[in-house]
């Protein structure tokens, strides 16, 4: 017979498996809608032949969730280790990488046959990185038209699809994270000894691609606990920080 | 237009050339570079690790470490010894080193490899790492955009130059600022064409110190072979391999002594 807890914390996993599932509902269309216009236009704009977007999960695996041209269908899906490859160096590194001639590298060229029965000469790749600076996937473009006037600008022009892109990922990401947000959440809250916080303690923590929001979570919870004239001077304090972060932050 | 059609940024300013002064040094590139080849030159690669069996990288090598973020315990774990280079950046920097440096000592600190968490960290650790081990030329073909990072990675390059080390930095590939290469003690390097490893023009005006080839290179890469990219990445360690050279033969020379030995014998250098 399963203890009283482990019921409880069955139900707590359903719940949280039931909130990444409204996350996933009422996610705006527009975020995942964004993303393919992003990877579409680019590639109309380079001239190129492919382009894709992957997406940095909390395994440090790239995801391609987008993309267009050549090879679009078969490429998304695919998972990739940051550990290899291209894109992998770019998450790595936080660098683009250009390469003109992709010569003998069989690892590289293997990897996208494999997946997409496309093999490119050229490659250019950027970070895709969130306002905190965090790289939430790589934008990807294969055999950009380089002849084309303005070419020698395309690094600049990349970058300006990957911050578009990385908005619309960071929309995506604060709706899958519910499920974390609410276990965190209540793990922080339930600290009475109640059966709600022992079962709480069976289910794996919070944490994903939203930690900072999962600690200013927790850290509201407390200030909330503290008392009414704490819950004042908290939000008081926040909208002075709020002012002077907008009134300081870097254009 | 180059056969990519495509230029990093920082590198415009190369392109034209300007013309900059010597300072009035009289020093020639013959002077700095001749009947010299880095010998007894330890030069650190802090990347992505060096494939040692790469024919472009064949000379003297020293394993060095694998740095990698030990997230439970929440520090930098060091592995000193062999190790691969999965993506082949490292192997890239350390084979153009040796273009005009054949005789320097590369060793290989890998930084880059593993998971993304404490990435600046082990970055930073990587070059105190390079360092202690006696380096006298770093390549960093690598930087951090994390304003968080800044100070850190600002004590370690003071660091690095008071100890003599002379630190070559690549600029970032995008117009925007990265850490270490935007500081004033460093040797920053954007990309210009060209393929000859002592093609060296110097920047009239900052963030870039000096411009070498970086676009549509041939470099080493994986598996014993060659690509051919673009990228300051490639332009740093032909920077690298001329201060390694110099030092080969003036070994006293301060790193600012071996800045402004560059800057005066660079192809765009006038004499005033």
């Amino acid at each position: 017979m399963s203890e009283p807890n482990d019921a409880a914390a069955g139900v707590l996993v359903e719940l949280a498996d039931l909130a990444r599932a409204v996350g996933v509902l009422v996610t705006p269309p527009e975020a995942d809608q964004l993303c393919s216009s992003v990877v579409d236009a680019a590639r109309r704009v380079f001239g190129a032949a492919a382009c894709s977007l992957a997406v940095l999960d909390d395994t440090d695996q790239l995801v391609y969730r987008f993309a267009s041209g050549a090879g679009a269908e078969a490429i998304i899906g695919t998972r990739m280790p940051i550990t290899r490859g291209l894109a992998g160096w770019v998450a790595q590194s936080g660098q683009a990488i250009m390469v003109s001639d992709l010569g003998n590298d069989q690892r590289f060229a293997r990897d996208i046959a494999e997946a997409t029965a496309y093999i490119p000469t050229a490659l250019m790749a950027v970070p895709v990185e969130s306002a905190e600076e965090e790289l939430v996937g790589v934008l990807t473009v294969l055999d950009r038209d380089a002849a084309r006037t303005g070419a020698d600008r395309d690094l600049e022009l990349a970058s300006v699809f990957a911050a578009q892109a990385a908005a619309a990922l960071t929309v995506r990401a604060a709706f899958s994270d519910v499920d974390r947000l609410l276990l965190s959440t209540l793990q922080r809250a339930a600290t009475d000894g109640s059966a709600l916080s022992r079962a709480l303690q069976e289910v794996p923590a919070g944490g994903g691609q939203t930690p900072e929001l999962n600690t200013i979570t927790a850290l509201l919870t407390d200030l909330y606990r503290a008392g009414s004239d704490e819950r004042r001077l908290a939000v008081r304090l926040l909208r002075e920080m709020l002012d002077f972060v907008r009134a300081g932050r870097r254009p | 237009m180059t056969a990519g059609g495509i230029r990093p940024a920082w590198s415009e300013a190369f392109d034209p050339a300007p013309e900059v002064p010597t300072g009035g040094l009289p020093v020639s590139a013959a002077w700095a570079f001749d009947d010299a080849d880095g010998g007894g030159v330890p030069v650190a690669v802090v990347d992505s690790g060096i494939d040692e069996t790469h024919p472009a990288v064949a000379g003297p090598f020293r394993p060095g470490v694998a740095l990698s973020w030990d997230g439970d315990r929440r520090a930098v774990t060091a592995v000193e010894g062999p190790h691969e280079d999965m993506y082949g950046h490292g192997t890239a920097c350390a084979g153009i080193i040796r273009r005009a440096a054949p005789a320097c000592e590369l060793i290989s600190v890998r930084v880059l490899g593993a998971r993304l968490s404490g990435r600046g960290e082990v970055f930073a650790e990587g070059l105190r790492w390079a360092i202690a081990a006696g380096a006298r030329v770093i390549n960093l073909s690598l930087s951090s955009n994390k304003s968080e990072m800044f100070a850190q990675l600002h004590d370690v390059t003071d660091e690095a130059v008071h100890a003599g080390v002379v630190l070559v930095c690549a600029m970032n590939n995008v117009p925007a600022p990265s850490y270490p290469s935007q500081y004033s003690a460093v040797i920053s390097v954007a990309a210009c064409e060209g393929a000859d490893p002592f093609r060296l023009l110097a920047g009239a005006a900052p963030p870039a110190d000096f411009a070498a080839p970086g676009i549509d290179l041939e470099i080493p890469w994986l598996a014993g072979g060659t690509i051919t990219a673009t990228g300051n990445s490639f332009a740093a360690p032909h920077v690298a391999a001329l201060a390694a050279r110099l030092l080969s033969k003036y070994p006293t020379m301060t790193p600012y002594q071996v800045k402004a030995v560059l800057r005066a014998v660079a192809g765009n250098a006038v004499p005033r």
